[in-house]
């Protein structure tokens, strides 16, 4: 470091500090405005009338699409090259986020102004929290299937990409040299032998919320700090959770999902096994249009592709996601509804409720 | 032909505020070579680089050959580069990334218009054989010796035939054998070429050897200026006195005036010696000696010696420096040539004063030069 | 300041009608600095008032009303957990900077005043943290030492040792002290080669036994250095992400910059705290830089000479054997096992330990993956194009300031100097959210979110300071005197800095450039808010395809990195060696 008179020096720290307030008035004065754009909505009435036809060229016209996924990062590029084998000339920039993410970087976004998201699909409860902030538009596309009885989702939404569910996955050569018997229910991993020796994602607000439909939030919540007094490892997503028990550590995981410890346990089935608990915590992942999309023909179209039976085929062949098509055939290691009755989480959940699961599963499981 | 008239420059430190150079009026006539001569501090560094253009000054003018080149008043600057000079530095900043010849290229290169670069090469080829230098251009710069250096920067200031030469204590650099060569040198090619040299330095050997005029500076201000002999012989200003080694100082008392003698009584004795115009009976004055104005003897020839008690010796070769104890109390140095075996401490000894090498002055101020201000500024010049 | 024209500084007023009236003629010199300047006060301001702003609105970026209020300051600093926050931060960070310090230290005393045979080896393990990214490092370390399976770990078992769990707080210490530490040893070479080694030679000849001359003088005259290093670490570790986010937070233990990063990513995010924890943060270097400054201050300013000593040997007799064992480990932990774990772990198609069984599985199958994936391909074109610009950008930019700083007398100079050091002091979490805002919210004609634009901007933002560290000391060393002769020469100013400074300051331009790019290519904390669909980053990549496990694909895209930031280092340092750079610090 140079040596420097002092003065100037304490100058610097005062200088900034006037700066920052002469900032002040320009950084708060743009952060109120936001725009209430009914332009986007607007073109989105106008594009649902369309024939399937004049969709497309519209849609060509446009010529891309941005997609905001939590598909995970080696699937997307396999689902963006089945969709341009039926559209070529649409280039989807996809943009791949975990559950958790999504929701502020798009919220960000838009609070500034700045529309660039045509599709957002991700985690039920997260973008259930968009639809509450007013980020995302209505839009119903022509080929969804109906929801599984006692499901709704909020007015006006219906897209629905694949479901998911959350299963106990471990590493049977990991247990073998631990000594450990595979776990077979939640209750399992709060035993004293599992101390440690597990992982979750303490945002994996869609677990907390099947449990609490199956037994009820104040026993959902005790299980949840049993599992917390427990010391899991937390993770940051449900993918690094099932590659950390792959690699052998820690050996098992509460968070992962079932369409790929299945596609894992099937390349490697020393090294990963799962369990499906009962009730089996599964959640929807909808699929909708941004409010005011830039490209919301692109847009409509790639939603409307993704619901097509060609499109849920696409799911299945590329990630081993689970459809709730009728004609197309799952994974039944994953998804059997008569063998492992589904605990379904809520797709209508308020902010409110939302804010508190999150913060109760945080605190429960010590990740703050 | 320079001249500064009424020419300032601030100095802003850390804590004080000052004038590096407080008013000066300058002026150097064509083909002349004037010495700037001072302490460290005196300005004559800055004066220099304002003459240059790589001060601004902050109030005055200055004009070189009639073109003015800084004026405040008309809200005139031109930076150095716009200015017809060739400038030496002490360091001689010789640029380490080039050849010699490259560095002596530059200037050519460098002005507008541009010198085509076989005319610059010739050109360049020509002035370091000026300075004796032809058979180093190809060498890099870092690898000569300071003298060398010394001479690529002269040639560097002179290859675009400047009117100026400015020279800011080109020899401190150098041992003592080579500074009185390139001294020599320098003085030569000023005077083949007959150009406008302005030569600051500290030295006064130095100021007096090379200069047709020289000008002695402090606190920012010009003391005084005179020919070299002039100003060591007669010395007009008490700081020029001591600056110039008039190291023995003593206060007295005018007793009488005669014609162009005057007789002072000092604490030592009674001096006679040749007055200053406007003395009269009874002034209070400040008497110069220099050390080699005294006869020293073991034995005193007249009454009116000084006798004293030698203090310590100092052995310089070819002459011994006494610092004798007067029975008076004060302090004077002697300068004794021509003496084989030295005295030693306390051995006592008699002074006379030569009559007429005695300066003196007025107490209260200096001599020819009116001042009547207040007190200078503190002075702290960035420069010299 | 920023304009100089020709107009008369104290004159009486002009004769309305006596000449033309003069226009404001801006000489081109002071508008290029004035435009540097700018650039730079606006670079370093933006992130600190968006997250100023941030810490005193009651919403930031919020719907509804919003009004200026303490409770962030107020709600933070009382709220449970804040005083453990801090304790863990600063025993976090004191331990690296003092473990990087003394080691550091050490083995730069080592290569410059003793016999230690094999200097290679700690010279170029100096230079590797330079190409193994931060979060490669960790990555790295956290299978090396993953306490069941970690090959490390399984050594330890068998040697019936306790197994070290690299999710813990030591793990986190080690983890950041194996990466910071080479930048220390570099500080120390260059304070220990530019000591005079008479000055040692003195208190030997007077009388001093050598281990009291190596603690009352050698230790004292570089402790100037010692401290800038330690502060330079604190700093670093205080706000760096990669380690606390994926060694710490797994096992519950949280700092500073995690804290943020969870702030920022719960819903709806948290600004307030993560901006009252920055502004605290940005305190906290303050003070340290504070501090240090006034130590350096009141030291012995010989060791600053800038001139090359031919530094004393020691020699350490049988002892250097000891101090050779000690550049191997050097070597082994910073460069040989991280290198060799991702190595291993970018061959196999799913991560497993080292062992004969996987050995088996062993291809190049990940590489393939790497070399046919688009979006793969796109971030390593995005990290090139972004981290070339934002070195080549900072190292104009300081180049100028530095000059402004150190060759100018111009007023407010130390206001540019003080702003161009201030974002060291931010860490890279805050300043990218506070571009990130900053380029949301501002009513600017132009648009940048999304571009890769936003990102050379946090780069350069980020790298302002490390170019100021070569380009100041860089311009100090070149005499005034060699631009003045430039100009009594006939050279504009232009002219005298392109001919004159440009060949002389080429070392330190090329190590500013060299550094800044590197800075930007590693960078991640800042670039994990910035990057939008077509403008990722390999650092992101690495980061999200790592969260999303697949460790094997990380691990080869970390090798490719590696191989593209050695290249950078190898072609700077070729060029740098023909110019006569001698070391890239």
């Amino acid at each position: 470091m140079r040596v420097q008179p002092s003065k100037p020096k304490a100058g610097v720290l005062a200088g900034c500090a006037a700066g920052l307030l002469l900032l002040a008035a320009c950084g708060g004065g743009g952060g109120g405005a936001t725009a209430s754009g009914s332009s986007g909505t607007d073109s989105l009435a106008s594009v649902a009338k369309l024939s399937a036809a004049q969709l497309q060229s519209k849609a060509e016209q446009e010529g891309q699409v941005n997609w905001y996924t939590t598909f995970a990062a080696d699937d997307v590029d396999g689902m963006v090259a089945r969709f341009n084998k039926a559209y070529p000339k649409i280039k989807v920039n996809a943009l791949r986020l975990s559950a958790d993410k999504l929701p502020p970087r798009v919220i960000t976004e838009q609070r500034g102004n700045e529309f660039n998201a045509d599709v957002v699909s991700g985690d039920a409860p997260q973008v259930d929290q968009l639809i509450n902030a007013n980020a995302l538009q209505p839009y119903c596309p022509p080929d969804q299937q109906p929801l599984p009885a006692g499901q709704t989702m909020p007015k006006g939404y219906c897209g629905n990409v694949y479901v998911v569910t959350t299963v106990i996955v471990y590493n049977p050569d990991a247990l073998q040299r631990l000594h450990l018997q595979p776990p077979k229910t939640l209750q399992d991993l709060t035993q004293p032998q599992w101390k440690g020796k597990f992982s979750m994602d303490p945002s994996a607000v869609n677990l907390f919320e099947g449990l609490i439909n199956t037994m009820g939030h104040d026993k959902a919540l005790a299980l949840l700090q049993q599992l917390g007094d427990n010391q899991p490892k937390l993770v940051e997503s449900h993918t690094l959770a099932l590659t950390q028990v792959e690699a052998g550590e820690p050996p098992a995981s509460a968070s992962a999902y079932g369409y790929k410890s299945a596609k894992e346990a099937r390349k490697n089935p020393n090294k990963v096994a799962f369990v499906n608990p009962t009730p089996l915590p599964t959640s929807l992942t909808p699929i909708d249009i941004a409010r005011n999309a830039p490209h919301p023909a692109a847009a409509a179209l790639f939603i409307n592709w993704m619901t097509s039976q060609e499109g849920q085929q696409a799911v299945i062949d590329v990630t081993n996601h689970t459809s709730l098509r009728t004609d197309v055939k799952n994974d039944t290691s994953v998804w059997d509804p008569q063998k492992w009755p589904p605990a379904w989480g809520d797709a209508n959940l308020s902010p409110d409720k939302y804010n508190q699961y999150a913060s109760e599963m945080k605190s429960a499981l010590h990740a703050s | 032909m320079i001249r500064l008239t009424g020419v300032v420059k601030q100095y802003t430190g850390r804590t004080t505020t000052g004038n590096a150079v407080d008013g000066i009026d300058l002026e150097v006539a064509d083909g002349e070579l004037v010495t700037l001569l001072g302490p460290s501090g005196c300005g004559k560094t800055t004066t220099l680089r304002l003459i240059a253009g790589l001060e601004r000054p902050n109030a005055g003018q200055i004009t070189i050959d009639d073109l003015v080149v800084a004026s405040t008043d008309d809200g005139v600057f031109l930076g150095a580069h716009r200015r017809p000079i060739g400038i030496v530095f002490q360091s001689y900043a010789i640029w380490p990334h080039m050849t010699v010849l490259e560095n002596v290229m530059f200037p050519l290169r460098s002005q507008r218009p541009k010198v085509s670069r076989a005319l610059a090469r010739s050109k360049a080829l020509e002035a370091l054989d000026g300075v004796g230098l032809a058979d180093f251009a190809q060498r890099p710069a870092p690898m000569l010796s300071g003298g060398q250096q010394q001479r690529v920067a002269l040639a560097r200031a002179l290859v675009r035939e400047p009117k100026v030469l400015l020279l800011d204590e080109p020899l401190s650099n150098l041992d003592a054998g080579l500074r009185d060569r390139m001294r020599d040198e320098i003085r030569a090619v000023q005077q083949r070429l007959g150009i406008t040299t302005v030569f600051v330095t500290h030295d006064q050997d130095e100021a007096l050897a090379v200069s047709d005029r020289v000008i002695v500076m402090n606190n920012g201000r010009i003391v005084e200026s005179g020919l070299p002999q002039e100003i060591y012989a007669w010395p007009t200003a008490e700081f020029t006195a001591r600056f110039l080694g008039v190291s023995n100082t003593m206060t007295g008392t005018v007793r009488s005036v005669s014609g162009d003698t005057a007789e002072i009584s000092v604490a030592a004795g009674v001096l006679r010696c040749r007055a200053c115009d406007g003395l009269s009976d009874g002034d209070r004055v400040s008497v110069f000696m220099r050390p080699e104005s005294f006869r020293m003897s073991r034995r005193a020839r007249s009454d009116a010696d000084w006798s004293g008690v030698i203090d310590f010796s100092i052995y310089q070769g070819d002459c011994w420096d006494y610092h004798v104890r007067l029975a008076s109390g004060e302090s004077v140095k002697v300068r004794v040539y021509r003496e084989k075996v030295g005295l030693s401490h306390g051995d006592q000894v008699y002074l006379e004063p030569d009559q007429d090498s005695a300066l003196v002055m007025p107490e209260s101020g200096f001599a020819r030069r009116v001042t009547g201000e207040a007190e200078p500024s503190p002075v702290v010049s960035p420069g010299s | 300041m920023t304009v100089v024209t020709d107009a008369p500084e104290a004159s009486p007023p002009p004769a309305p009608a006596a000449r033309p009236r003069r226009g404001w003629r801006v000489e081109p010199r002071y508008l290029i600095l004035a435009v540097a300047a700018v650039i730079v006060a606006y670079l370093a301001l933006v992130p600190l008032g968006t997250m100023a702003v941030a810490s005193l609105q009651s919403s930031f970026l919020g719907t509804g009303r919003v009004t200026w209020t303490f409770q962030h300051y107020v709600r933070t600093f009382t709220g449970a957990g804040f005083g453990g926050l801090v304790a863990t931060s600063f025993e976090y960070a004191v331990a690296v900077a003092a473990l990087a310090v003394v080691i550091g230290f050490g083995l730069a005393w080592l290569v410059t005043r003793t016999n230690t045979p094999a200097k290679g080896f700690a010279r170029v393990a100096a230079l590797v943290p330079l190409i193994i990214p931060g979060i490669l490092n960790t990555v790295a370390w956290a299978l090396l030492f993953s306490p069941q399976t970690g090959p490390l770990n399984s050594v330890l078992r068998d040697a019936h040792l306790p197994v070290f769990d690299i999710y813990s707080l030591l793990g986190m210490i080690f983890v950041q002290t194996t990466h910071v530490t080479p930048v220390a040893y570099l500080m120390g070479v260059a304070a220990f080669t530019s000591m005079d080694s008479s000055l040692e030679e003195a208190a030997l000849g007077s009388g001093a036994r050598p281990a009291r001359v190596f603690r009352t003088i050698t230790l004292k005259l570089v402790r100037p250095a010692i401290l800038s290093a330690a502060l330079l670490m604190f700093i670093q570790t205080i706000s760096t992400f990669e380690v606390p986010q994926l060694l710490g937070v797994p096992n519950h233990t949280f700092v500073f910059v995690s804290r943020m990063y969870e702030a920022i990513q719960s819903f709806p995010a948290d600004y307030g705290t993560v901006a009252v924890i920055g502004i605290f943060v940005l305190f906290l270097a303050a003070v340290g830089l504070a501090v240090s400054q006034w130590v350096v201050r009141r030291s012995p300013t010989q060791t600053v000479t800038g001139k090359a000593f031919r530094p004393k040997v020691t020699d350490l007799g049988r002892w250097r054997w000891l101090g050779f064992a000690a550049f191997a480990v050097f070597f082994v932990v910073t460069v040989v096992l991280p290198l060799a774990m991702l190595l291993w772990s970018s061959l196999l198609p799913t991560y497993s330990p080292p062992s004969v069984q996987a050995l088996r599985t062993v291809s190049f199958k990940n590489y393939a993956t790497l070399f046919s994936s688009p979006s793969l391909l796109a971030s390593v074109k995005n990290t090139a194009i972004t981290a070339l610009l934002a070195g080549l950008i900072v190292t104009v930019l300081t180049a100028i300031v530095a000059y402004i700083t150190i060759k100018t007398k111009i007023r407010g100079r130390f206001l540019l100097d003080g702003l161009a050091t201030v974002p060291i002091a931010v860490p890279s979490i805050v300043l990218g959210v506070g571009v990130l805002y900053w380029y949301l919210v501002a009513p600017l004609p132009f648009h940048l979110y999304g571009s890769l634009a936003i990102l050379v901007i946090a780069f350069v933002t980020i790298g302002l300071p490390y170019g100021m560290r070569y380009l100041g000391p860089g311009l100090a060393q070149i005499s005034d005197e060699l631009e003045e002769a430039a100009s009594a020469s006939g050279a504009g100013w232009l002219q005298a800095f392109r001919r004159i400074y440009v060949p002389l300051l080429m070392p330190s331009l090329l190590a500013a450039f060299l550094y800044t790019t590197i800075v930007a290519f590693r960078e991640i904390s800042a670039a994990i808010f910035l990057y939008s669909q077509n403008t990722e980053v390999m650092s992101v990549q690495i980061y999200n395809l790592w969260s999303s496990g697949d460790y094997p694909v990380v691990a080869a895209l970390g090798i490719l990195m590696v191989v593209l930031l050695t290249i950078v280092v190898a072609v700077v340092r070729l060029i740098g060696g023909r110019i006569g750079m001698t070391e890239a610090r």
